[in-house]
């Protein structure tokens, strides 16, 4: 059954119409028993009451005037040797009964009569006192019609108070209902039902936490999609303009540099997007449940010195990995360590100053795998927005997409990492803090 | 005409630099409010801004400027194209606004459209009686008939023709003709001058002795 309400009238209005049902029939089945058991006592009474009169057997015959329940009952008195002593008026001629003593049924001129016959052997007559049964029948069944009716009319109107009884128990219900199919499809916003019943408002509860779940998450699709939107239209504009100048260039110098511009524009653009698709893996990855497989940490680092080596001694700043503790393993997705550490060392051989880049490491009341550069690091004022999404160090007008640090967090967050920078003595420091319970050693 | 560009995007900013310089205008760039700051601007026509700088929002900058009297027109550029935006850009005292990425001589053309209404007049021309002065199309026309100029010679009488009968020294249309890097030749304005008089008769530019040139009233 689709609807809830009529599942719960059908079911209440059933059970109560079964138990409402029996009691009736128990009701008639046990009337009717005591009206004939009333009817057959009244026979014997009637018996023995015109017994008791004053008849002889060989009295002439009486015909009283008929009384107002002669259509139902007739009496005859016979002689014990069968004549006719006496009858009530409209009693049949012929004998009701067979003439023994007791209970008897018997046709009698197209009627059926219950009879009682009594048999006073003193005075030597046979009273025969019957029912119409034609009567008593009608008598019982009016008698049941009488009962029903009401029966009846109570049962149509208990069908009526269980429905709006229903009804008004489902409304909390019926109000949610309400309120979903008034939502416009796209609406994330909570329901705003009250009152809640208990039995609903974990329901509601639930609901409202998935649609806030379902905003936030649309929310940062749409902030993302709209910066990258954004950060994709300067290095647009710049292609357009320079692809229109190289156009329209007479000079030959000036169309040859507006090529090379677009040539390292496409590069740049390339980059930026490549991050993007980056920066989407590694958050799509934190709704997966967490990473049962290790990665290995000497792995990861003999890894990113080889992706990096060639930038490196370009720049002339070797990668040196101080880091003792070859037998550490961490529980992260090995690509995304990679990722983050890879990014680090990245941002240290492009804005770290000079000298070497260190990747260390250092297990304490946490695991700390840092990337130390000598430069100067990020900006105290900028500490707090580096971490956004295209958000660039100060003065930063060239190279970056803004979108590295925020890899490398979303990277390490769902292996519970923490991205932290310290200014030391040796230097600027990017430190991954992993939980201990997430590190295996050996 | 000199226009500052602040821009940090360093291929767009040699872009619209090399892409304005097609169309006639010296452009002076920069890349962060900080240099833009330390530029006078009252010598710059007009000024193209980009928002999304990386020291912070060019939108300042202009307030700054605004409240500080300065009337230079302003062409706002931005990356983030939404409506509340180049609301708050124009409230600010933005004259244009231009979404990123745009057509070069659309820019130019809004350039020349808001340098236009800054010094007062509507149509893109410049009539004075049988001198006829195109900006969109850097032409000049002396009864219909059109004379070739160099690009230094039309700076120099689109200058005076802005506001004829009104004197400019030499070195104003010095700043009017040249950008910070160019060399500037001692005698090259009274070049220009001479050799634009030999296209367009003597007696269209005076000249006032000891203060500079003016356009004859016609």
């Amino acid at each position: 059954m689709r609807s809830l309400r009529l599942r719960l009238f059908a079911l209440v209005a059933g059970v109560t119409m079964l138990v409402w049902a029996g009691a009736a029939a128990w009701t008639a089945f046990s009337t009717r028993a005591e009206v004939e058991r009333v009817l057959d006592r009244r026979l014997v009474e009637a018996a023995r009451m015109v017994a008791a009169l004053d008849v002889g057997a060989n009295g002439a015959a009486r015909q009283p005037e008929p009384g107002p329940y002669s259509r139902q009952l007739s009496c005859q008195i016979w002689s014990l040797d069968g004549a006719l002593v006496g009858q009530s008026a409209g009693a049949p001629g012929r004998p009701l009964a067979s003439g023994a003593q007791g209970f008897s049924e018997r046709e009698v001129g197209g009627q059926w009569w219950r009879v009682y016959t009594h048999v006073d052997l003193v005075r030597g007559i046979r009273v025969m006192v019957g029912d119409n049964l034609e009567v008593r029948r009608n008598l019982v069944r009016d008698l049941m019609l009488g009962l029903l009716l009401p029966a009846a009319v109570g049962v149509a109107a208990l069908a009526l108070l269980l429905w709006l009884g229903v009804r008004g128990g489902l409304a909390p219900l019926a109000r949610i209902t309400r309120a979903l199919d008034a939502r416009s499809p796209g609406s994330l916003e909570p329901l705003a039902v009250q009152p809640v019943p208990e039995e609903l408002a974990p329901l509601v509860r639930a609901m409202d936490a998935l649609f806030a779940r379902l905003d936030r998450a649309r929310r940062a699709e749409r902030d993302f999609v709209a910066n990258a939107a954004h950060e994709l239209q300067t290095p647009l504009a710049g292609l357009k303009t320079q692809a229109e100048v190289a156009r329209r260039a007479t000079d030959p110098a000036m169309r040859h540099n507006a090529l090379e511009r677009i040539e390292s524009s496409v590069d740049r653009t390339s980059r930026l997007v490549r991050q993007l698709l980056e920066l989407a893996r590694q958050e799509g990855r934190e709704s997966e449940p967490n990473p049962a497989r290790f990665a290995s940490l000497s792995d990861a680092v003999a890894e990113v010195e080889r992706e990096y080596g060639s930038l490196a001694a370009a720049s002339a700043r070797p990668i040196q990995t101080c880091c003792a503790r070859h037998d550490v393993a961490i529980a992260i997705d090995r690509e995304a360590l990679v990722l983050a550490l890879g990014n680090l060392v990245a941002n240290a051989l492009q804005h770290g100053g000079r000298g070497p880049v260190r990747i260390e490491c250092a297990l304490g009341e946490d695991f700390v795998l840092s990337v130390v550069d000598g430069g100067e690091g990020i900006a105290e004022e900028d500490m707090a927005r580096i971490r956004r999404r295209f958000e660039r160090g100060r003065g930063v007008t060239s190279g970056g997409t803004g979108l590295g640090l925020s890899i490398v967090d979303a990277a390490i967050t769902p292996a519970g990492g923490v991205l932290e920078f310290r200014r030391g003595a040796s230097g600027f420091a990017c430190m991954l803090r992993f939980p201990l319970d997430r590190v295996r050693c050996g | 005409m000199r226009i500052l560009l602040v821009e940090d995007d360093e291929v767009l900013r040699d872009g619209i630099v090399a892409g304005l310089g097609l169309d006639g205008f010296d452009v002076d760039p920069v890349a962060t409010l900080a240099e833009a700051r330390a530029v006078a601007t009252g010598d710059h026509a007009g000024i193209v801004l980009d928002i999304g700088l990386p020291d912070g929002s060019g939108l300042d900058l202009l307030a700054e400027w605004r409240r500080a009297g300065s009337t230079t027109p302003v062409l706002l550029l931005t990356a983030r194209n939404l409506i509340s935006d180049r609301v708050d850009g124009l409230d600010r005292g933005a004259d244009d606004y231009l979404g990123k990425p745009f057509d070069l001589s659309e820019l130019a053309a809004r350039l020349r459209a808001i340098l236009r209404r800054a010094s007062g007049r509507a149509s893109g021309d410049l009539t004075l009686g049988a001198l006829t002065i195109s900006e969109a199309r850097r032409s000049v026309a002396l009864n219909g008939a059109e004379i070739a100029v160099s690009r230094r010679e039309f700076a120099i009488l689109h200058a005076l023709a802005e506001q004829p009968g009104r004197v400019l020294s030499r070195s104003q249309l010095e700043d009017r003709i040249y950008g910070w890097q160019e060399e500037i030749e001692s005698n090259a304005v009274e070049v220009h001058i001479h050799k634009l008089r030999a296209k367009l008769g003597r007696e269209r530019i005076e000249t006032v002795r000891g203060e500079g040139y003016r356009m004859a009233a016609s």
